[in-house]
């Protein structure tokens, strides 16, 4: 039975840490090339700082879900 | 505070006799922003500048000229009277020739100090193979040959007692007979010929040709030291000269601005509505100069109306966007949460003190920035706060329970004092407090929000487009709490408000709502970091003091270095992600921005 507990913890730890750090790697790469277009644009008109951070962060979604799959996978929700 | 100033458009007109008294006046009132006449009725056409404008901008172009060819100064500037425009000419003449003179001398002397230097080493060169450098000359029966070399077996069949090599064996002199045919050997050697006329042109010696380079180096540095003493001596008048310069020709160009016709001029443009009484009283008792209100189609610019304390925060509002003169004027709202965020993240007095230290600092070597220090140091002051409330301090307990302050001193208040609770025991709490702060957030958002549509487009609009948010999110309530039946309806009356309101984008992005806030959960991550980020240090230094003798040393020395890194990730962290969270998830439910920014004639230049 303790081993039993222990597996289901176990497996539970390995899924919240898949579910966040693959999510993490998603927006990663999403928002470094968002990023760079909007710093790329920045540097020819300052004023586009606003649309160039909210278009940037668009992305921010997807690594939200994965720590909010973790955290239920945790049992913490 | 709410809403920018008020804005009253205004229409000057004069006889043209009084122009440039017009313009000064103007100039020195520093209210009106100027609406750019632009276009050519039949007999208003665009004012031409004066004609000093000339002169001003060839003087400042001038100046410009002198400033670039001076070294930097560090003396500072004491203010200068600048006594009209010929005082300035043939002040700025009189600098120029002493300075171009001096440079030119500059430049010669280090393009001889350069041949020099090359000469020099070409001598030692050639004196470390042993030969002579007053033996290479042009012979007749001899080829000199002077370079590099890589391999030395190619030349074992020249006559070796005319080949010299240095110790390292790569540099070599040779001698070679002009009848002799000794290209094939050097070329195998991988010879390298150098430039050996700075040699066989010159009759000097090596002392002699470095006494030479010590001469040409000691004027070098007299004349550099010359360009500095002039550097120093005028830096405050080229200083004085320039804004003076700027100044004049702002005003001798303002015409450009305004409508003339033969006889008389219009300007137009807009100052602050609780300025009209000074302007109007300004130009009541000039004959020939008429000023009245006006109305105009365009929106006015936009200046701000904050209080002191809020007024620190606008650069934040600004760097979004400057907002429109119909909207809510964000500030205040970002002056009050932001430094709360801030604080609540950091959450730590010692932090607070640091941050403040560093914030202090950056205000005092960067006076252009001091707004977004100060309102720094506001968020430096709630971390303070919150530091206190909850017993943190460098991530040691000092208040409650287990206090540090206690153990150290004996004192039984420091225990005793109440606090919210510990962070570090406490995070499931720190977790709902965040969820809970994002909540009210968004919705203080669509609140504004709403108020912004019917300013605009009246109570229909506002509804349609911001009810159906609010109404989502009672419908998840409803689900949330009494069950399938009762939340469906509420959530098909939402969805179609929101369809209504905002077409078919308004429900694409119905799991935006959930996802902003929950991107307040960063407020727990970070502050999750910031506590166990003290922690750690901490936990560093802590065997280092048990040690005893050098440990206490070194355990302050790991803690002085630790938390002043700490220190700087915190306000990093801190201020971005703060920031983050009112540009993207709060900005976005009410603010539009764009407005034209407030800039009135005859204000400093920024």
């Amino acid at each position: 039975m303790a081993t039993e507990q222990a597996g289901i913890t176990g497996m539970q730890a390995i899924g919240a840490g898949l579910a966040i750090g693959l999510s993490a790697l998603g927006t990663a790469w999403a928002q470094s090339k968002i990023g760079a277009a909007a710093v790329g644009a920045m540097a020819e008109d300052e004023d586009l700082f606003g649309k160039g951070l909210i278009l940037t962060v668009i992305p921010e979604t997807m690594v939200i879900f994965g720590l909010v799959v973790a955290l239920i996978a945790l049992g913490y929700i | 505070m709410v809403q920018p100033a008020d804005m009253q458009h205004i229409t000057i007109t004069g006889s043209r006799t009084v122009l440039d008294d017009t313009v000064d006046t103007l100039h020195q009132l520093g209210v009106l922003h100027i609406d750019t006449y632009d276009e050519d009725h039949d007999q208003f056409t665009v004012g031409t500048p004066q004609e000093t404008a000339d002169t001003y901008a060839q003087l400042l172009h001038d100046l410009r000229h002198v400033t670039q060819m001076l070294p930097h100064s560090d003396a500072t500037a004491t203010d200068t009277e600048i006594n009209g425009v010929q005082d300035v000419q043939d002040t700025i003449e009189e600098v120029q020739e002493t300075v171009e003179h001096l440079r030119s001398k500059e430049e010669r002397l280090a393009k001889e100090q350069e041949e020099l230097q090359e000469q020099i080493s070409l001598y030692r060169r050639i004196a470390a193979t042993g030969v002579k450098p007053a033996n290479i000359r042009d012979y007749d029966a001899l080829t000199t040959h002077i370079g590099t070399v890589e391999t030395l077996q190619p030349l074992q069949n020249l006559p070796q007692d005319r080949v010299h090599l240095n110790h390292d064996k790569n540099f070599i002199v040779f001698f070679a007979d002009t009848a002799l045919d000794t290209t094939d050997a050097l070329q195998a050697a991988g010879f390298t010929p150098v430039d050996s006329t700075p040699v066989t042109a010159s009759t000097q010696s090596l002392t002699e040709l470095e006494q030479e380079l010590q001469q040409v180096e000691d004027d070098l540095a007299d004349t550099r030291a010359q360009l500095h003493a002039q550097a120093d001596t005028h830096a405050a008048f080229l200083t004085a000269a320039q804004s003076w310069l700027r100044t004049q020709l702002e005003k001798a160009e303002a015409p450009l601005h305004f409508a003339t016709s033969t006889r008389s001029f219009t300007a137009q443009g807009w100052i602050p509505a609780d300025s009209v009484e000074t302007v109007a009283s300004t130009f009541q008792n000039r004959d020939a100069v008429h000023v009245e209100t006006s109305s105009a189609d365009e929106n006015p610019p936009v200046k701000y109306d904050n209080a002191d304390a809020v007024s620190q925060f606008e650069p934040f509002t600004d760097l979004m966007a400057r907002p429109q003169y119909n909207e809510i004027d964000p500030t205040f709202l970002l002056a009050f949460t932001f430094p709360l965020l801030f604080g609540f993240m950091i959450g730590d007095a010692g932090y607070g003190l640091s941050s403040l230290l560093v914030f202090y600092a950056g205000k005092k070597q960067i006076p252009h920035a001091s707004r977004v220090f100060t309102a720094l140091m506001y968020c430096s002051a709630a971390t303070i706060f919150f530091g206190l409330i909850f017993g943190d301090a460098f991530g040691y307990i000092i208040f409650g329970e287990n206090s540090i302050l206690t153990a150290l001193t004996g004192i039984q208040l420091f225990q005793s004092i109440p606090i919210l609770f510990h962070r570090a025991h406490h995070f499931t709490q720190v977790f709902h407090i965040a969820a809970v702060f994002g909540v009210i957030h968004v919705n203080l958002g669509l609140l504004l929000g709403m108020y912004n549509e019917y300013n605009r487009h009246g109570v229909k609009a506002a509804l349609l487009e911001k009810g159906g948010w609010l109404l989502l999110e009672a419908a998840a309530i409803t689900w949330y709490l009494t069950s399938a039946m009762y939340g469906l309806p509420v959530l098909a009356a939402a969805v179609t408000v929101l369809y209504l309101g905002e077409g078919v984008e308004g429900v694409v992005e119905i799991p935006s709502l959930l996802s902003n806030i929950l991107s307040y959960l960063r407020v727990f991550g970070v502050a999750v970091a910031a506590v166990s980020l003290a922690l750690v240090v901490n936990g560093i230094a802590q065997p280092l003091f048990a040690k005893g003798g050098i440990g206490i040393l070194f355990g302050v020395l790991a803690l002085l270095l630790g938390h002043t890194f700490n220190t700087f990730i915190k306000i990093m962290e801190g201020f971005l992600q703060g920031i983050r969270l009112h540009y993207v998830e709060l900005f976005t439910k009410f603010f539009h921005g764009g407005g034209t920014a407030y800039n009135p004639f005859g204000s400093p230049s920024q």
